[in-house]
């Protein structure tokens, strides 16, 4: 399945408009982008395309220097028009951030239960969406 | 010269005044507040009071073995107890609805077919409308495949419940989008093989079909008679967005009144009988018709009865007097809605039910406060006397207020009762304390917000609302914005919060900034100001509001931002000059009482003196 906007394959599922390149892309609209390290379990970043899929926050990942869950989450960030980023670390730890927001927004360490995982998810596109965090 | 203290034992503080004292002259030192230990106007007051008298010393600076007199207030003991009961019940049989709102329901429309498990899918056979049921711990991918597979064998897939929150992800892998209802915690007791109606409506609507009448009937082929059988559902599903409806041989929804027992009313000779599931209106008029009340009884039995037998054995375990000594002198019912899960439910449903609450002051013997008396002597030491009827201390202080003049009314607003006093030109004083005060407004906030926290309730009554909009600014609920320059916690983040001096609290409720003002401003005004028109009447001459002149607002709820607005509002219509106490022109509403003990002690009190003094209520 391709998504319709950009073309590429597909790997977060129909909420995710997949891996890009560059955020300033006019044609992509604007997203949660995760930044994911090529070691990261592959559950982790499903999980996290799912939780912000249910809320209806569209998504796409986003290539960056290999890095940890902080910084890939800070690059995230930093990037989205939405100016929330995932990160996920090759551990799999998964840090939420608002690109405004000195602190993580929210921390989740490797190895973190799916359910929890899928939560941290959603919780990004709540950010987006002005909606209570399940989180806290 | 003597260094004297006035201490003012209040239902929730203790306060003290501390004053240096020649006869005619007083120099106020400082004071200080407390929390009350233990009931009103019994022994374990001891202990506030003490405290209270050590801090004023230490804010004057002063040695406690330089204190030569303590004065007390003879107050007229005022216990008050509360009660509340649940009148109406919901109860959904058979398992024949979910009405919950899912956050995220999945598709849109409405689905009616028969109901199957998920893992049933295969042996259904082609062209049946389905509603498949998924329970717990299946995986959304799954699901769709499973779906996609029956569809392409021919099988109508209409509709799903499932228990996990993914009918978004689960339509989104679907080629046709239909209605899904999530998170229903309960799943497994859908019944199957049973006709049902699942319907989901777009973002920003609410149900059309199961929620109307005739729209059940259309959908589920009813008759005229089975129609009106199932209209409650119709009602329970209105305003949802989404919502299953199962039709079982006897399913059912029923809205029943529960039988709460009736109260007896005794006063004026004789005695009433009023149900409680009459609602506050009726008991209060009732109340009304036989005042002044002598006592209350509950029908032995029912909630009511075990409702204030709680209060007398709580009145008993204070004061020590027999159950059957103890007389109910006043009773404020209110009507409030409380949010219950109902029963039979499948998803946590929580309907909102009528429930009555009641706050009973009882009054106790006034010797309890000459243990008091012993007891706090015997602790510092020192003389201890009770300096002054309470009522007529607190009027006295009042009229220090800058621009107040005779005759002078006060409305104490206190935790547990509200307390009105009127001084007229002649000197005499008459004093009225009423049921209901701060502790029930607590206790209906924290009731119909489901807070089920005290300490929530109490910051949603003493503090402004505000939404937290992002990371870096909150929406008062005037509408002002505030921006912060550092960034909001996310604990926060898109919350209704209270405004403390502390920070911002969040507010554990779903409903909206609106919902919850709303909530707080009826809870002070059916208590608040409803007592503060009944004791006023009570003490006004001729029963009459109009010829008050003035009143004065004292206690700590004098403090609060919006009650002395609430009350001086439904004041104004009488014409009279309503605000709050600024004893001594410092003091503000506090204090009144303690201030008002040492002046009265030095022969400063302010006011026409009585010529005779007289006692209602």
């Amino acid at each position: 399945m391709s998504s319709p906007l950009s073309g590429v394959m597909v790997s977060g599922g129909p909420g995710c408009h997949g891996r890009i390149d560059r955020a300033d892309d006019p044609a992509l609209p604007p997203a949660v982008l995760i930044t994911v390290h090529d070691d990261a379990p592959p559950g982790v970043l499903r999980e996290v395309c799912a939780g912000a899929e249910e809320q209806g926050i569209p998504t796409a990942i986003l290539s960056g220097p290999p890095s940890d869950a902080d910084d890939a989450g800070r690059h995230a960030a930093g990037e989205s028009r939405l100016e929330v980023g995932v990160g996920i670390g090759p551990d799999g730890a998964v840090v939420v951030r608002h690109a405004l927001v000195p602190a993580a927004v929210l921390v989740l360490d490797g190895g973190s239960p799916p359910s929890r995982v899928r939560a941290a998810g959603a919780d990004a596109a709540r950010i987006v969406a002005g909606l209570a965090l399940r989180a806290m | 010269m003597s260094l004297v203290i006035g201490v003012d034992i209040g239902n929730s503080t203790t306060e003290a005044c501390i004053a240096e004292v020649v006869p005619g002259e007083v120099a106020r030192l400082a004071s200080s507040l407390t929390r009350t230990t233990g009931v009103k106007g019994t022994p374990a007051n001891t202990a506030g009071a003490v405290t209270a008298v050590r801090r004023a010393l230490e804010a004057a600076g002063r040695p406690s073995d330089a204190l030569a007199t303590v004065l007390l207030n003879e107050a007229t003991p005022v216990i008050s107890g509360l009660a509340m009961e649940t009148i109406t019940e919901t109860i959904i049989t058979e398992s024949t609805m979910i009405g919950h709102n899912p956050d995220t329901p999945g598709g849109e429309g409405l689905g009616v077919g028969m109901t199957v498990a998920l893992d049933e899918l295969t042996t259904v056979e082609a062209d049946v409308p389905v509603v498949v049921v998924i329970e717990a711990g299946a995986d959304f991918d799954d699901v769709a495949h499973l779906l996609n597979g029956a569809s392409e064998r021919g099988v109508d897939v209409v509709a799903a419940v499932m228990h996990g929150d993914d009918a978004v992800l689960v339509v989104n892998r679907l080629p046709h989008r239909i209605p899904v209802v999530d998170e229903v915690s309960a799943v497994e007791k859908v019944p199957l093989g049973m006709l049902a109606a699942v319907e989901v409506a777009p973002p920003g609507r609410t149900i059309r079909t199961l929620s109307d009448s005739y729209g059940l009937a259309s959908t589920f082929d009813l008759d005229a008679e089975q129609t009106r059988q199932v209209s409650p559902v119709a009602r329970a599903l209105s305003g949802n967005r989404s919502a299953v409806v199962v039709r079982t041989p006897a399913g059912d929804v029923t809205d029943r009144r529960i039988p709460v027992g009736t109260l007896t009313l005794s006063g004026s000779g004789r005695s009433l009988d009023v149900g409680v599931d009459g609602g506050a209106d009726a008991i209060m008029e009732a109340i009304g018709r036989v005042a002044p009340l002598t006592d209350v009884h509950g029908e032995p039995g029912t909630h009511v009865g075990g409702m204030l037998a709680n209060v007398r054995d709580t009145m008993t375990d204070v004061t020590g007097q027999p159950a059957s000594d103890i007389r109910i002198r006043d009773v404020l019912a209110v009507d409030t809605v409380v949010p219950a899960v109902v029963r039979g439910g499948l998803a946590g449903e929580v309907s909102r039910e009528n429930a009555v609450a009641l706050a009973a002051m009882v009054r106790t013997s006034r010797s309890r406060m000459q243990a008091v008396v012993d007891a706090i002597s015997v602790e510092l030491g020192c003389e201890t006397v009770i300096g002054g009827v309470e009522g007529e201390v607190a009027v006295r202080g009042a009229l220090t207020t800058p621009g107040a003049s005779v005759p002078i009314a006060i409305i104490d607003m206190g935790g547990g009762s509200t307390d009105a006093a009127l001084l007229d030109r002649d000197g005499a004083v008459s004093a009225v304390h009423v049921a209901g005060a701060g502790e029930l407004v607590t206790k209906l906030i924290d009731s119909e917000l489901g807070l089920e926290d005290r300490d929530a309730a109490e910051s949603v009554k003493r503090h402004p609302l505000a939404k937290v909009e992002s990371f870096f600014h909150v929406r008062h609920e005037d509408g002002t914005v505030q921006f912060y320059t550092d960034a909001l916690p996310p604990a926060v983040f898109a919350k209704v919060v209270t405004v403390t001096p502390e920070g911002l609290a969040p507010v554990p409720v779903r409903g909206s900034l609106e919902e919850v003002r709303r909530v707080r401003r009826e809870a002070k005004r059916r208590v608040f100001v409803v007592n503060a028109l009944r004791a006023l009447v009570q003490v006004a001459p001729q029963g009459s509001l109009r010829l008050l002149g003035s009143v004065v607002l004292l206690g700590g709820s004098a403090l609060d931002f919006e009650i002395p607005g609430m009350v001086a509002d439904a004041l104004a219509p009488y014409g009279v000059v309503c605000g709050i106490g600024n004893v001594h022109g410092t003091e503000g509403p506090r204090n009144a009482v303690a201030a008002g003990l040492v002046d009265t002690h030095a022969g400063t009190a302010a006011g026409p003196t009585a010529a005779s003094r007289e006692a209602v209520s």
